[in-house]
């Protein structure tokens, strides 16, 4: 994807696909809505995946380092390198 | 939100010293909101009635500066108390558990008949747009300005057009998580939420290159 490069993350290439076809960009109103949609399913990602490893033995630490492999699988294509979205 | 500004705890239970303290935490305060894109206040905020005070003063500076906020677990202690600290204004998300959500919906005064899965809109409603991130089994996100309460000058948002800054919306959330909560698991969502809410700050503010008046 040509623009790929442009953006750093897969959230501002959503972000900027969304203002492409929404009419007139995005209101701030909703930008809270959209922000902790984003963040709910980072976080509910996060979590299966540190269950998945540990089992119930699992405590948020260990969540933590997982939290850049749920933004991957949220947001990019693990196979291609690119967006998802 | 940890606050790196020094004081004296022994010196706390002294109540004179809460009310002078104020004008010496406001300005450090203010230096530092004036380098963050985003502010997250309540995990590890405690409930003692300084620590109180201060996020109150922390979240009127950052309401004048127009940031994006998130509210989470002793904040929405604050909110309940005195729901007018946050209501009207947009950019907040406030993120309560099951228990706190009872607590907050029955504080900012919902009618208990409500539909349980349009209780979230109506909190939204009667916070006036802020929107409300009600964790569970499925998280139901929802937003709703269009209330009596809503105001788009308190949103640092005057002159902005109102029929295009209305929302109205509800999102249910239901990827699937880990079979087990942990504690703490809360404090790594309001982060995500902030996180997300910053690049959301650069978005507005055009970082990214492309603003509104584009299209």
């Amino acid at each position: 994807m040509a623009l790929s490069g442009t953006f750093p993350h897969g959230f501002e290439f959503a972000l900027f696909l969304y203002h492409l076809y929404s009419d007139g960009g995005i209101p701030v109103s909703r930008i809270p809505l959209l922000a902790a949609v984003a963040g709910s399913m980072v976080t509910r990602t996060t979590s299966s995946i540190a269950f998945q490893k540990y089992g119930r033995s699992v405590v948020t630490q260990d969540m933590l380092s997982e939290i850049g492999k749920a933004f991957i699988n949220t947001f990019e294509d693990k196979s291609s390198g690119q967006h998802a979205l | 939100m940890l606050l790196p500004i020094n004081f004296d705890p022994f010196m706390t239970h002294d109540r004179n010293y809460c009310s002078s303290s104020i004008d010496k935490v406001k300005p450090e305060l203010l230096s530092i909101l004036s380098r963050l894109h985003v502010l997250v206040i309540g995990p590890g905020l405690g409930r003692e009635p300084y620590m109180q005070t201060f996020a109150k003063i922390a979240l009127s500076l950052a309401r004048e500066k127009g940031m994006f906020i998130v509210l989470d677990a002793d904040a929405l202690f604050i909110v309940g108390q005195d729901p007018s600290v946050i209501q009207g204004y947009r950019r907040a998300v406030v993120t309560p558990n099951i228990v706190e959500f009872k607590r907050l919906s029955e504080q900012v005064g919902v009618d208990p008949n409500t539909p349980i899965d349009k209780r979230a809109e109506a909190v939204s409603r009667k916070l006036g747009g802020v929107t409300v991130l009600q964790k569970g089994s499925k998280d139901i996100i929802a937003t709703d300005s269009t209330g009596e309460q809503a105001s788009l000058e308190a949103s640092r948002l005057g002159g902005a057009d109102q029929e295009f800054e209305e929302a109205k919306e509800v999102v249910e959330v239901d990827v699937p998580g880990g079979l087990k909560r942990c504690g703490g698991q809360g404090d790594l969502l309001s982060g995500a939420v902030g996180t997300f809410l910053a690049w959301g700050k650069c978005y507005e503010d055009g970082t990214f290159g492309y603003v509104s008046s584009w299209i």
